[in-house]
């Protein structure tokens, strides 16, 4: 796959000490790469020293929106696959190699499934973890279809099927359940690459306990309703 | 019975005064204006709150009143939440459009953005 066919996209809130960094890596790495940062309704607005396509959102939307805006620039710009990298630095840009290949043996889209997402300690992290089985199966219940064993994970690549396919919805707030219980119940092939999550750094989760139970609530609800929608069809 | 009907006429005023000063759409004010008219008949007939207090099983009759002005306000809660849904979506598109122009102009303005045109 060719890179010039690649847009990396990334969102950010209230991320900016990372960001730097992670568009330097990707030059590096992937230079014929486009890079979108998606700044979803900072406190400030986002800044980058080096030149890259930046869109600010006025106000904070969500990653659903996030999502929309960079699928409708790679579709509209005709780019074949589109990856989402979190801004937090949590992410691998080396990683992204594992991504490309894994679109290249006809994945249609790809999450990274984090090997150590239960290893780090947190007031949070039992129910964090809670949350993550809750979500799995309540989706494996409703597609009753083989997912991927992280469905939160927010490193992600799709190509042009999925993103036309994914323009077709409205994304909520936390996307990644949503793309991939579409994605497998609409037949689309769904891969995973096995990958680490690095520690983060600066900043703090945008998940805390109230916003974890409204997404609980969301996925619960969302899932009840696509339930309804394929018995219908 | 006549402060019943003055209570009413002093909530369309505050309503009609809400939308002559721009605070309420007047779209989203027909909710509002059926919700009275709905309350004003449902709580000055008698036989109305009698029935509906045999059929519900209530003992003390004039709870009907508040039961019927909880279920009203539920229903414009209800109303209001469909309009807000719908204002989200549009507001969401508007959003896509404004974003995509964006990187439209970004990318037409320079020509080192390291993207393609």
């Amino acid at each position: 796959m060719n890179d010039k066919d690649v847009i990396i996209f990334i969102p950010t809130y209230n991320d900016s000490v990372e960001l730097c960094r992670l568009i330097d890596e990707i030059t590096e790495n992937f230079p014929a790469a486009s890079i979108l940062v998606i700044d979803d309704g900072s406190e400030l607005p986002i800044k980058t020293y080096r030149k890259v396509l930046k869109v600010r959102i006025p106000f904070n939307m969500g990653l659903g929106v996030a999502t929309h805006v960079a699928i409708d620039y790679a579709l509209y710009y005709n780019f074949n696959t589109l990856i989402r990298v979190d801004a937090d630095g949590q992410h691998s840009i080396d990683d992204i190699s594992q991504f490309l290949s894994a679109l290249n043996e006809s994945n249609d889209v790809v999450i990274g499934t984090r090997e150590n997402r239960n290893e780090f300690a947190g007031l949070s992290s039992f129910f964090k973890r809670f949350a993550r089985a809750y979500i799995y199966l309540l989706v494996k219940l409703t597609v009753r279809k083989k997912i991927p064993s992280d469905i939160n994970s927010g490193f992600i690549a799709m190509n042009k099927k999925v993103m036309q396919y994914i323009n077709t919805i409205e994304l909520d707030r936390y996307p990644e359940p949503q793309i991939i219980l579409h994605s497998v119940s609409a037949g689309l092939t769904v891969g995973e690459v096995k990958i680490q999550q690095n520690e983060r750094k600066f900043g703090m989760s945008t998940i805390k306990l109230s916003s974890g139970l409204r997404l609980l609530f969301r996925v619960s609800i969302y899932c009840v309703v696509i339930l309804f929608q394929m018995k219908k069809t | 019975m006549i402060f019943k009907i003055l209570l009413i006429l002093f909530l369309l005023f505050c309503l009609v005064t809400l939308i002559r000063k721009r605070l309420l759409n007047i779209d989203l004010s027909f909710p509002w204006f059926v919700s009275m008219i709905a309350l004003a008949i449902a709580s000055t007939s008698d036989i109305f709150i009698h029935g509906t207090a045999n059929l519900l099983g209530i003992v003390y009759h004039p709870l009907v009143v508040i039961m019927i002005s909880l279920f009203i306000l539920l229903s414009l809660v209800t109303v209001l939440a469909i309009y807000l849904t719908e204002i989200r979506r549009r507001q969401i598109l508007i959003i896509r459009k404004l974003a995509l122009q964006d990187i439209k102009n970004q990318l037409n303005s320079k020509t080192d953005y390291r993207s393609r045109t």
